[in-house]
């Protein structure tokens, strides 16, 4: 054997056992030779490619094959990305096709003849990893322009290279403004000078960090309308030359709006509490004083006693105005029939159920606040103890009427009137001697009303004063 | 007839001092005046008194309803509260954990006092005592 056909065998030997598809195609495109590898690739038997046509193999539609894929892969409406295009598809004998790459190499034959030799390589594994990629590329690219937060990439010198659809819609700006422009028109005026500084730190040692801890940040929309925003930097990998950030913004406006109200929620709570308490530590100190009164009281023989206890029962009117008043919703406005009713019950019991005379209270529904609630409800105390102290002598029967009335021009009158004895000539109301009387006269100067006195028929006392305004609680 | 003997639970000395002046009035008998819910349980439990008026507020870490809770726990009792703390839900435990004999706000007024003790005083003892009143919640 010739060192030429040694070398014939051996390279015959090499390309029946090489890894690699290999095809040996004459200039009309037929197969001359085919190795192992490519039969087992192509799904074909042994000897049986030898004078195929090539477009078989690798037809010649794998060029619209590949459009075709383009359009099947690629959804509608998302931004351009390359498709993935291999170079060829293969077609195995069954119809099934395989991404190839295709080396193709010119060979001269004897006889003048020209040839190729192609190996051919099925890269369906690297194909479907190129495939995968581009998915995750899309589904990153949507999670950015979709992400409910305002996301800006910017470089080291403070230049906006991307936005997504919510930086827009945040800050009031097209995508086309935010593009190229200085990351600090996003900021207040007054923040934008220091900005500066804070991103060149930033770039020198970057990471992932909350930007301002404990600091209120605000955004500012192109309109100028200043907003409280939280951001997150983030380094994103890059070479060193062309450092960028993420910066990933919040509108912390609604939270900023529940926060406010949580805090007046529990100013307000705090104020109801504190206003409880006070009435109650006025209730307890009425107690203390109404306490010293009857020990005092105890000591003085029965004149002095009966005067304390007076005193005893107009501390208690007032203490009954806090006690109706914790009860409120808004604590400083009164339900004034209701405290009217418990100031009588009061009453009733201070001299004794058994009073022949019977008490009756007519009110129109009224609110009060402690400023006038206090006046009126001592001035009821010293009318109805006094009729019920000397209109009745010698337990005879009769009625005490206390009526409270709005009048359409919205004064009030508050009026007690019995059918009792009478007051006694030598009383001048106008002038009176008797603490009583003297009392009800001031606190209706307080009130800046006026007493009408009528005797016949028994007494009736009338006060009508010009409350303020009432405030429904 | 022996006399109902009374503890007086309260740290306001004036006020107790007027408990006790108008409990002697009464005709009856004031067997301690304590200031607080500590010493409330202990005098309770050395006197057995038939009633007990009984603060809401006091001095110490102990309140009156907590107080009458423990005593009423061990000892048959009635327990009336006097109290100018009467916010709704301040009455409902009170009511709820100890279910008092009666209860007056204050400031009271004697009468409706003496006929609070005597409401009490009429009811049979029981462990965990009677209402006399509802309790003057919204």
């Amino acid at each position: 054997m010739d060192l030429g056909a040694v070398a014939a065998t051996t390279f015959e030997k090499l390309y029946e056992t090489a890894p690699a598809a290999m095809l040996l195609i004459d200039s009309n495109r037929r197969i001359m030779l085919a190795n192992n590898a490519a039969e087992n690739l192509f799904g074909y038997g042994h000897g049986e490619l030898a004078g195929t046509e090539v477009d078989a193999l690798l037809p010649e539609a794998a060029e619209e094959e590949r459009a075709g894929a383009v359009e099947g892969s690629a959804e509608p409406g998302t931004p351009e990305s390359p498709v993935p295009a291999p170079e060829l598809w293969g077609a195995r004998r069954d119809g099934t096709r395989f991404p190839v790459d295709v080396v193709f190499g010119p060979l001269d034959l004897r006889q003048g003849e020209s040839a190729v030799v192609a190996v051919v390589r099925d890269v369906t594994k690297r194909h479907e990893m190129e495939q995968a990629l581009r998915q995750n590329m899309v589904i990153f690219e949507r999670m950015f322009e979709f992400a409910p937060d305002a996301m800006i990439v910017v470089n080291s010198e403070g230049v906006i290279a991307r936005a997504n659809a919510q930086s827009e819609s945040m800050f009031g700006y097209t995508r086309d403004e935010l593009l190229g422009a200085p990351l600090e028109i996003l900021l207040p005026v007054q923040f934008r000078e220091r900005h500066h500084q804070y991103r060149e730190q930033y770039f020198s040692a970057p990471r992932l960090r909350p930007m301002g801890i404990g600091l209120q940040l605000m955004g500012r929309r192109k309109d100028g309308a200043e907003f409280p925003v939280d951001i997150m930097l983030s380094p994103l990998e890059s070479d060193q030359e062309s450092r960028v950030a993420l910066a990933v913004i919040r509108d912390m406006t609604v939270r900023a709006k529940l926060v406010e109200q949580e805090q007046m929620r529990r100013a307000l709570e705090q104020k109801e509490t504190l206003i409880k308490e006070i009435h109650h530590r006025v209730k307890n100190n009425l107690q203390v004083i109404s306490s010293l009164l009857s020990l005092q009281a105890d000591q003085l023989g029965a004149w002095v006693e009966e005067r304390l206890l007076d005193t005893q029962t107009r501390v208690r009117s007032i203490a009954l105005i806090h006690e109706k008043l914790s009860r409120t919703d808004d604590l400083a406005q009164l339900d004034f029939p209701a405290y009217l009713k418990d100031l009588i019950d009061d009453l009733k019991g201070s001299y004794g159920e058994t009073h022949a005379a019977q008490i009756r209270l007519e009110a129109d529904s009224r609110y009060f606040g402690l400023d006038t609630a206090i006046p009126c409800g001592l001035i009821v105390v010293e009318l109805v103890s006094n009729a019920l102290k000397y209109a009745f002598p010698e337990h005879r029967q009769g009625h005490v009427l206390v009526q409270f009335q709005v009048m359409e021009d919205g004064r009030c009158a508050l009026r007690v009137s019995d059918d009792g004895v009478g007051i006694p000539d030598r009383v001048d109301v106008d002038k009176p001697a008797t603490l009583g009387l003297q009392l009800v006269q001031a606190l209706t100067r307080q009130l800046s009303g006026h007493v009408v006195i009528r005797r016949s028929e028994g007494t009736t006392v009338e006060i009508i004063f010009s409350p303020p305004r009432e405030i429904v609680p | 007839m022996t006399k109902s003997r009374i503890l007086i639970v309260e740290d306001e000395v004036i006020v107790a001092m007027h408990l006790r002046l108008i409990l002697e009035r009464l005709g009856y008998e004031c067997v301690g005046q304590v200031t607080s819910g500590e010493e409330a349980v202990k005098v309770a439990a050395s006197t057995s008194p038939d009633l007990i008026i009984m603060d809401i507020r006091l001095s110490g870490d102990m309140d009156g309803i907590e107080a009458a809770r423990r005593i009423l726990a061990n000892t048959s009792t009635r327990v009336v509260y006097a109290t100018a703390y009467a916010d709704a839900s301040t009455m409902r435990r009170a009511m709820d954990s100890t279910s008092p004999a009666g209860y007056v706000l204050k400031p009271f007024v004697e009468h409706a006092l003496r006929k609070t003790l005597e409401e009490a005083l009429a009811k049979g003892i029981s462990a965990s005592g009677q209402a006399a009143h509802q309790p003057p919640v919204a």
